[in-house]
C-alpha cells in the first residue's frame, strides 16, 4: 500500500454493513459504498475488510472498476499481519462504520483490531438514541446497549462525524473530546442527476395521472421528521397553488409507511381540508425517487433533526429547488439562509413553499443555492476530508501496531480451546482458553481467528 | 485510564476479564437451552396457560439478551485494559 501523499500507511475500513438486513441498501449501507467508493477515486490506501463472500460480492459490484484488486480483502488475522508489515511503523488506521449500529453484538470494534493496537476512528452519524432516549431506547436491552457504546467511543483514536452538529452531539453525549472529531460530511450516488443527464420516464407507479405539477418530500414515519406538520402546513398553502386538477401542485411524501401511520397522515390531511392534494407513495425505487425529484418544482426537508440529511442533498444533485430546516445539520447541508424554514412553526413551513413556488427570483436562487450544496457534497470531497483528518489528527493512544500472533479454535465435542492466544498481559499456563462450543460465532468471532479446526 | 493502577493490578483484571469472558459463555448456553425448553413448553401446553407462559417466555429471552449485553461489556473491559497497558508502557 502507499500513502498517496497523505503519510497513511493504510485506512481499513469494516465493509461488513454493506448486506445489514436493515442498513444494506440506504443509510449505513449506502454510506460505507460511497465513501469507499470516493477513496478509491482519491488513490487512497483503502482496504475494505468483509467477513463474507456475499458481502466481498456486494462490495465487488459495487465499487468503482478502478479499484486495485486488494482493495477488498477477509477481516482476518493474515490481512492485518500483511497491512502491519507493509505499513512499517506508518500510521494504520482501523475505520470503524458500525459503532452506532443496533445491536452492539454486531462487534463494531472487533478483538483483533485491538489486539493488533490499530488507530481507530468510527464514522458518527448521529446520537439522536441518546438525545431523545424516551422515544428510541424504550427497550431496556437497548438502554443497555447504548450505555455500552459510550465507553466503547471513549476507547477511540478519533472520530469522523457527518456533519459539524453531528459531531458537536456526539461530544456531548459521548463525552469524547471535541478536538479529536473531525467533520467529513457525505456525497450523493451518482443515480440523483438531473435530467438532463440523466432523463427517467415519469414514475406513474407512484403518481395518480392527474398529477401533473408537485412538491416533494422525502419524509418518515419518526416523529422527528415532521410529517404531520408539514401535512398541515400544506393547508395554509394558498389553495390555487394546491389543486393539482387545477394546474396547481400536489404534495407528495415519499416514503416506506405502516398502515398506523398512514391511517394517522390521512386523517391529518382531512383535518387539513387537503386529502385532495397530498399522495402518499409508500416505498419507492431509486428511479422512482429520481425521477420523481427531477420533475420537482420543490423539494422540502421540515425534519426536527438530522445527523446530516441526506435527502436533501439528493434532491439538490437532481438540479430541484429545495427548502430545508434551519436546525441541526440541515443549517450546514444547505447553507443558503434564504432556504432556511422554521421547522417548529407551521406558518413557517408554509411561507417557505409559497415563496417558492410563487416568486421567480426567490426560485432561481434556490436552484443556484441546491447547486452549490451537490457540488460541495461529493463522496470525493468525504473522501479527501477523512484522509485529512487521518493525517491531522494521527492516532491518540501510544504503542506501535503489532500483527496479532497465529490462533487456532480447535473444536472437539461441547468445547473449543483456542491456542496461541497473544495476550500480552494474559499469559496462561499455555497460553490457551477453553470455552463452551457455543462461544464459537457469538464470542469468538470468525475473524478473530486465522483457522477452526474439528477434533475427533 | 485506570488512575493509580499499576502494571500488576491491570495483568491481575485482565486475568479476571478473561475468566469472566469464560463463565459468561457457558452462562449463555445455560440462557439458550433455557429459552429452548421455555418454548418446547410454550407449544406443548399453551391450551391450558395461554397467560402465563407466553411472560416467562419473555423473561427468558430477556436473560438471553442480557448475557449478549455482557459480550459486548466484556469487550469494552479488554479494551480498556489493552489501553491501560500501553499508556503503562509507554509514559508520557
Amino acid at each position: 500500500m502507499t500513502a498517496g501523499g497523505s503519510g497513511l500507511a493504510g485506512i481499513l475500513v469494516d465493509a461488513r454493513p454493506v448486506d445489514h438486513p436493515t442498513a444494506g441498501q440506504r443509510g449505513i449501507g449506502r454510506y460505507l459504498t460511497g465513501l469507499l467508493g470516493g477513496l478509491v477515486e482519491l488513490g487512497a490506501p483503502v482496504v475494505a475488510l468483509h467477513a463474507t463472500d456475499v458481502q466481498a460480492e456486494l462490495l465487488r459490484s459495487t465499487l468503482p472498476p478502478t479499484a486495485p484488486d486488494d482493495t477488498i480483502r477477509r477481516l482476518a488475522p493474515a490481512t492485518l499481519r500483511e497491512a502491519i508489515a507493509a505499513a512499517d511503523g506508518r500510521p494504520l488506521w482501523y475505520v470503524a462504520t458500525q459503532l452506532l449500529l443496533h445491536p452492539v453484538a454486531l462487534d463494531p470494534v472487533p478483538s483483533l483490531i485491538t489486539r493488533a493496537r490499530l488507530a481507530i476512528a468510527a464514522v458518527m452519524y448521529d446520537v439522536i438514541p441518546y438525545r431523545y432516549p424516551e422515544r428510541y431506547l424504550v427497550h431496556p436491552n437497548a438502554r443497555t446497549q447504548a450505555a455500552l457504546r459510550a465507553p466503547l467511543a471513549r476507547t477511540l483514536d478519533a472520530m469522523l462525524s457527518i456533519s459539524e452538529f453531528a459531531g458537536d452531539t456526539a461530544a456531548d453525549e459521548l463525552s469524547f473530546p471535541r478536538s479529536r472529531i473531525r467533520s467529513i460530511g457525505a456525497g450523493v450516488d451518482s443515480r440523483f442527476a438531473p435530467a438532463g443527464s440523466r432523463p427517467l420516464p415519469r414514475p406513474d407507479r407512484v403518481l395518480p395521472a392527474h398529477v401533473t405539477r408537485w412538491v416533494t418530500s422525502v419524509c418518515g414515519i419518526d416523529e422527528r421528521k415532521n410529517t404531520d406538520r408539514l401535512v398541515r402546513a400544506w393547508g395554509l398553502v394558498p389553495a390555487a397553488l394546491r389543486q393539482p386538477r387545477r394546474g396547481g401542485c400536489a404534495l407528495v411524501i415519499v416514503n416506506a409507511h405502516t398502515p398506523e401511520a398512514l391511517a394517522q397522515w390521512k386523517a391529518v390531511a382531512r383535518d387539513a381540508g387537503v386529502d385532495d392534494s397530498v399522495v402518499f407513495t409508500g416505498a419507492v425505487t431509486d428511479d422512482e425517487l429520481v425521477a420523481l425529484l427531477q420533475r420537482s418544482e420543490l423539494s422540502v426537508m421540515p425534519s426536527l433533526e438530522e445527523g446530516f440529511g441526506l435527502p436533501v442533498v439528493e434532491a439538490a444533485a437532481c438540479g430541484t429547488a429545495v427548502v430545508c430546516s434551519s436546525t441541526s445539520a440541515l443549517r450546514e447541508v444547505l447553507d443558503d439562509p434564504a432556504a432556511h424554514l422554521d421547522p417548529t412553526d407551521t406558518a413557517s413551513i408554509a411561507r417557505a413553499i409559497e415563496r417558492a413556488l410563487t416568486d421567480q427570483q426567490h426560485h432561481v436562487a434556490l436552484v443556484a443555492a441546491a447547486a452549490r450544496a451537490a457540488d460541495r457534497w461529493t463522496w470525493r470531497r468525504t473522501a479527501d476530508d477523512l484522509v485529512a483528518a487521518l493525517t491531522e489528527l494521527g492516532p491518540r493512544w501510544p504503542g506501535r501496531a503489532r500483527p496479532p500472533s497465529h490462533l487456532v479454535a480447535q473444536v472437539e465435542d461441547d468445547r473449543v480451546q483456542v491456542l496461541g492466544r497473544d495476550y500480552a498481559l494474559a499469559e496462561g499456563p499455555d497460553g490457551s482458553v477453553t470455552w463452551p462450543v457455543g462461544a464459537l460465532g457469538p464470542w469468538i468471532k470468525p475473524w478473530d481467528v486465522d483457522q477452526t479446526v474439528p477434533l475427533g | 485510564m485506570l488512575p493509580g493502577s499499576t502494571a500488576s493490578e491491570v495483568r491481575r483484571l485482565r486475568f479476571a476479564v478473561d475468566a469472566m469472558q469464560t463463565e459468561l459463555a457457558a452462562l449463555r448456553e445455560v440462557t439458550l437451552a433455557t429459552n429452548h425448553a421455555v418454548m418446547a413448553l410454550n407449544h406443548d401446553i399453551r391450551s391450558g396457560a395461554p397467560e402465563a407462559l407466553p411472560l416467562f417466555l419473555g423473561w427468558a429471552d430477556r436473560v438471553r439478551l442480557d448475557v449478549d449485553a455482557a459480550i459486548a461489556a466484556v469487550q469494552v473491559i479488554e479494551r480498556q485494559l489493552d489501553l491501560a497497558d500501553r499508556v503503562d508502557r509507554n509514559p508520557a
